[in-house]
């Protein structure tokens, strides 16, 4: 486990110093996702009646939690469509490396949207904004993100291409989470949405949404041990 | 590499790898299977080299995945350093470097120092093997250098150094040589010979079978699945080629083939003196003349040997 955190580490700093070659795009590209996602936020806020920070917020941690998802299948393959099998010629479980190396990109997604969630409400609202709700909700969206990211990345490996369907999940994150009027007592079990709502009415217990969380991480961790023995049997980790 | 045990199980753990009467299907889903290997064998004792050659679609890279433990065989029994591949694989690749189809793949915004970095980390390799490392494979002071800026070369020498890195018992390298120029070859034959002589075994395909023949002990032929050894040890097919400026009219030893102006010959160094000798006698000058590995001929004989 430790070589793996360590590896994670790299990996971000690696990520980190690529950023950092450019430093104009670095900066100006966390000024426009700041204001492009408050701009959101307030939009989301208008059609879905709810105060406009918490518009804002929403808006934050759905794009955090959905980047995730996007991330996930494209941990262990360097953003390109090459066969998984590289990912398996480490030694560790496939599984535990996708659970670890996710880990960290959620820290690292988390860290970057709060931070700029944060200067964002410093300058426009004038106060700081309660850093538990926003990293509670933040962490809450990531969690369900991160399962069904890892059942995406399992049917990833089994079948290669799923982009189509990545697509559409993530406008049904966005669908679930944004929809006015949408409020149907299971949406706690629905990733992303969950998470917004709890935002939307932080009175409500954070329990079912991080339950219903976890649940997704279990079952995304245990699809993707599955797909990798299935890979094996069929031959087709180094399928194209 | 000894001839006498190509049949039965893989019953001894001692020894490096052990593949018997493999077959392989791929099925990928809604596609129609596809045998890739029909009866595969193989057995490497450790601190020996065997190179696997073979037509293009013989089933090379098939048999070193079976190997790394990425495919499970329909039939036959395989074991790596006396594991079953496919059940300890995460064990095993702590102890075994593989590269496949030539190529590990890294993000392209990496440079060279992350992409060793990383790889050392997820071995639990100390940091100070990477700079090791690149100095072994020629990528001192390209630590820095973008991987998408890299010639094919230096990205081959990087795909290497990641193999090596943590210093495995085995390595399976499929078209290791790719895009390396003359120097590099040499550089990367006596790397991979002293790690030979320190114990460490490998199996390598390759299609630069000259080269192929300067990396391995010995060797068998993939065709069609199913693989086939050579008669005796791989250095005896080892041939000397002449080309003279006219053909030669005298009677010649059994062992030479002759035709027209081309001659070919044992690489036995009494008989190419002998040979020599004589078209020195007879006046006959000696055009060309260039040495085939043992790999070289086997692979160009392709079904020769015992199956």
């Amino acid at each position: 486990m430790n070589a793996l955190v360590r590896a994670a580490w790299v990996k971000v700093r690696a990520d980190l110093a690529e950023q950092l070659r450019y430093p104009v795009q670095f900066v100006f590209g966390w000024f426009t996702t700041g204001a492009v996602l408050w701009g959101l936020g307030l939009a989301a806020a208008r059609t879905s009646g709810t105060e406009a920070g918490v518009g804002a917020l929403a808006t934050y941690v759905a794009m955090g939690a959905v980047s995730l998802f996007y991330l996930i299948p494209r941990l262990l393959a360097g953003g390109k469509d090459h066969p998984p099998e590289e990912a398996m010629l480490y030694p560790h479980p496939l599984a535990r490396m996708v659970a670890v190396l996710a880990s960290v990109n959620a820290a690292q997604i988390a860290v970057g949207l709060v931070g700029v969630y944060f200067l964002a409400a410093l300058t426009v609202t004038r106060h700081a904004p309660a850093l538990g709700v926003v990293l509670g909700g933040m962490a809450l969206a990531l969690l369900g993100a991160a399962g069904a990211g890892f059942l995406l990345f399992a049917l990833k490996l089994v079948f290669r291409k799923v982009d189509g369907l990545a697509v559409l999940v993530q406008l049904g994150f966005f669908a679930a989470a944004f929809t006015p009027g949408l409020r149907p007592d299971w949406i706690a079990a629905v990733p992303v949405a969950g998470a917004v709502r709890w935002l939307r009415e932080p009175a409500i217990s954070p329990l079912p949404v991080l339950l219903f969380g976890l649940l997704w991480v279990f079952a995304g961790i245990l699809a993707v041990a599955r797909a990798e023995r299935a890979v094996v049997a069929r031959g087709v980790a180094g399928y194209e | 590499m000894k001839h006498d045990h190509w049949t039965g199980g893989c019953p001894d753990p001692a020894e490096a790898a052990c593949a018997q009467d493999l077959r392989v299907v791929y099925r990928p889903p809604f596609a129609r299977p596809k045998i890739a290997l029909v009866s595969a064998s193989l057995r490497l004792k450790r601190g020996v080299s065997l190179g696997v050659v073979g037509p293009n679609g013989a089933g090379k890279t098939t048999l070193l995945r079976v190997l790394a433990g990425l495919i499970r065989p329909d039939r036959g029994e395989a074991r790596v350093l006396g594991l079953d591949p496919v059940v300890h694989r995460p064990a095993l690749m702590r102890r075994v470097g593989v590269l496949l189809s030539g190529a590990r793949h890294f993000p392209d915004r990496w440079n060279v120092g992350d992409a060793l970095r990383f790889v050392a980390a997820m071995h639990g390799v100390p940091p100070r093997r990477v700079g090791e490392l690149m100095e072994a494979f020629g990528l001192a002071g390209k630590e820095k250098d973008p991987l998408s800026a890299l010639s094919l070369g230096n990205r081959q020498r990087l795909n290497l150094a990641v193999v090596f890195l943590h210093d495995p018992e085995l390595i399976l390298l499929d078209e290791p040589t790719l895009a390396l120029d003359a120097q590099t070859v040499e550089a990367f034959t006596h790397f991979l010979r002293e790690r030979l002589d320190q114990g460490m075994s490998a199996v390598i395909t390759s299609h630069d079978h000259a080269v192929l023949g300067k990396l391995v002990d010995d060797a068998l032929l993939l065709d069609q699945g199913i693989t086939r050894v050579p008669r005796g040890p791989v250095a005896d097919y080892a041939r000397v080629a002449l080309v003279t400026d006219r053909p030669v009219a005298f009677a010649l030893p059994a062992e030479v083939r002759a035709e027209g102006n081309r001659l070919e010959l044992p690489n036995d160094p009494r008989l190419v003196v002998q040979l020599l000798d004589r078209l020195d006698l007879e006046g006959i000058r000696v055009m060309e003349m260039h040495t085939k590995t043992g790999v070289e001929v086997l692979a160009r004989a392709r079904t020769g040997g015992d199956s």
